[in-house]
């Protein structure tokens, strides 16, 4: 199944009166590891999501999962979502929640307590939901998500409200999922730090719209640069030659990632002591930025 | 599946202990300890016996479902049964995972289920009290003879009563995703039925009135199953028993299948 779209969108559209939320939106999502969608609020990453899961209806254009329209039968229990801030039965605990999603979803005997620890939730398993934190509904969220083992997870900012460990331990969980357990992850998130840790791919959306798509080492590729250090600045650029720009008190190369051993070697055997080398320039964050428009 | 979702449903149900209460549990408590008040203020102050015979008792108590007042309790259950998921926000967490017909079609099994258990508990209080009045004079209780067929027609006539009554309140809980909105459209309902049914005489009502006011249908089905006169000396025609349950039949399925519609195309941006 890897390679092969699991999520088709064509000419994807959705109005709210006035307001157009997707503009006939194309995207084919690859299954098999982690892809994020970004975009700023309003850009439509939730409307995408809820149309993927049958909560709206398009206005145009198709959807299609796993080659099925939203809210195939069969296509159900393959799919667990999380949708913006998880909302609950406010009278239920958090293991009563889990078994009665789960057994929404036709899964008699549920691990809840397997799944509440997996999430951080074990000695809260007996508590109302209604007196959980925003943190702690979010981790809830993840767990109801994945009560029903599926094979598409769709996570709507997963990590908000989380604390850094939390945060920690759900990209190590997400991660786990896609390379151990088969999941493809759909993963929404403004924490462009964090995506570029943990996703494979990106699809950027602006106002509605495609802006970007690709691997994200592809997407960055040409916008990285190695610095290097040099004991002596001048011996550096002159090894370099033309391929060298000072940049304070070290040099910028515009060289790829699969070129750079061969570049360090040769300064070494050149006689350069090099101090330090790291890439820069390559964050997520600034091509981000760029596409939808905000770049300073 | 249907059964996964109604037994998601009904797991949800039973720990909505406010909805319990007051849809489904306050009525046949309320009228428990009221007659049971009355039944021991009858003896110690009047010295005189309250209704003898228990199956007479289960018809009238039955007949309680037909009650305006009482639909107000019916309508507060299934307000809040059927339009829990938008004031909660939560059909986000139930419609990934089952059809939207199923889910819907819980809401309205669970209802139907509680409305039900609702009824058998009047005629259970209705048991309760006839038999605590007997004891207070020292009496036996007795059942009365032939109470089984007027108990269960009765039943049924007050059942498919209250199921108008919630597939009413459903089809406005979807429609304004409002519980409040619900409820009060159901309090109309119920209350417009009985004024209109006081104002028009059921023994020679037309037929457009009784296809228009469910609660008339169910009225003419109660006096015929238990035998009691509409009006002094005048009884249900037994020819217009089987229209009447049809025309009760066609409100039950039109109303739900308006709400199971209006379900499937309904877009849920924040729920």
């Amino acid at each position: 199944m890897k390679g092969a779209a699991l999520i088709e969108a064509h000419e994807l559209s959705k109005r709210f009166g006035a307001v157009v939320a997707l503009d006939r939106l194309s995207l084919s999502i690859p299954a098999g590891g982690v892809y994020g969608i970004l975009g700023a609020n309003g850009a439509g990453k939730s409307t995408f999501f809820r149309l993927c899961l049958d909560l709206l209806r398009p206005t145009g254009g198709t959807v299609s999962l796993m080659g099925a329209r939203p809210g195939d039968t069969a296509n159900r229990r393959r799919i667990g979502a999380m949708i913006e801030t998880p909302r609950y039965h406010p009278f239920l605990t958090a293991a009563q929640t889990l078994t009665m999603l789960a057994r929404a979803s036709g899964v008699k005997e549920p691990d809840i307590g397997r799944w509440l620890a997996r999430v951080g939730l074990g000695e809260a398993a007996h508590r109302r939901v209604h007196h959980f934190s925003v943190g702690m509904k979010q981790r809830l969220g993840i767990a109801a998500a994945l009560v029903a083992r599926p094979q598409l997870l769709i996570l709507d900012e997963p990590t908000s409200g989380m604390d850094p460990a939390g945060i920690q331990e759900m990209r190590a969980l997400m991660r786990d999922l896609a390379e151990n357990h088969g999941v493809t992850i759909l993963l929404s998130s403004h924490l462009l730090d964090e995506v570029q840790r943990v996703c494979d791919r990106v699809a950027i959306f602006a106002r509605g719209k495609l802006a970007a798509e690709g691997r994200i080492d592809a997407l960055l590729a040409g916008q990285e640069k190695l610095r290097l250090l040099a004991a002596a600045p001048d011996a550096l650029l002159a090894a370099l030659g033309g391929r060298g720009h000072p940049d304070g008190d070290g040099v910028l190369v515009a060289v790829t990632r699969g070129e750079a051993p061969a570049l360090l070697r040769m300064l070494v055997n050149g006689g350069v002591d090099l101090i330090e080398a790291r890439w820069v320039g390559g964050e997520l964050e600034k091509f981000y930025l760029e596409q939808v428009g905000h770049a300073g | 599946m249907l059964a996964d979702a109604f037994f998601a449903e009904s797991y949800k149900f039973l720990r909505m202990r406010s909805t319990l209460f007051w849809g489904f549990g306050a009525a046949p408590l309320g009228y428990l300890l009221f007659n049971l008040a009355l039944d021991t203020w009858l003896s110690l102050r009047l010295h005189m016996p309250a209704e003898g015979e228990t199956g007479r008792a289960m018809v009238q108590a039955l007949g309680l479902g037909g009650n305006a007042f009482f639909q107000i309790f019916f309508a507060a259950g299934a307000s809040s049964l059927f339009a829990g998921e938008y004031r909660w926000e939560t059909w986000r967490l139930l419609t990934p995972r089952n059809s939207r017909l199923n889910l819907l079609l819980a809401k309205f099994l669970v209802y139907a289920v509680a409305s039900a258990a609702t009824l058998v508990a009047l005629a259970a209080a209705a048991v309760i009290h006839t038999a605590y009045a007997a004891l207070l004079f020292g009496h036996m209780p007795t059942l009365g003879a032939g109470f089984a067929a007027p108990v269960a027609g009765v039943f049924l006539a007050s059942w498919a009563d209250v199921l108008v009554l919630g597939a009413f309140v459903a089809i406005i809980a979807i429609a304004s995703r409002a519980a409040n909105g619900a409820l009060m459209a159901g309090i109309c309902f119920a209350f417009a039925q009985g004024i209109a049914m006081a104002l028009v005489h059921p023994w020679d009502a037309p037929w457009r009135w009784y296809a228009a006011l469910p609660g008339m249908d169910a009225y003419l089905l109660r006096a015929w199953a238990s035998g009691d006169a509409i009006a002094p000396g005048i009884f249900a025609d037994p020819a217009r028993v089987l229209p009447a349950a049809l025309i009760l039949l066609a409100w039950i399925v039109l109303l739900t299948g308006a709400a199971l519609v209006r379900f499937q195309r309904q877009d849920l941006p924040r729920e």
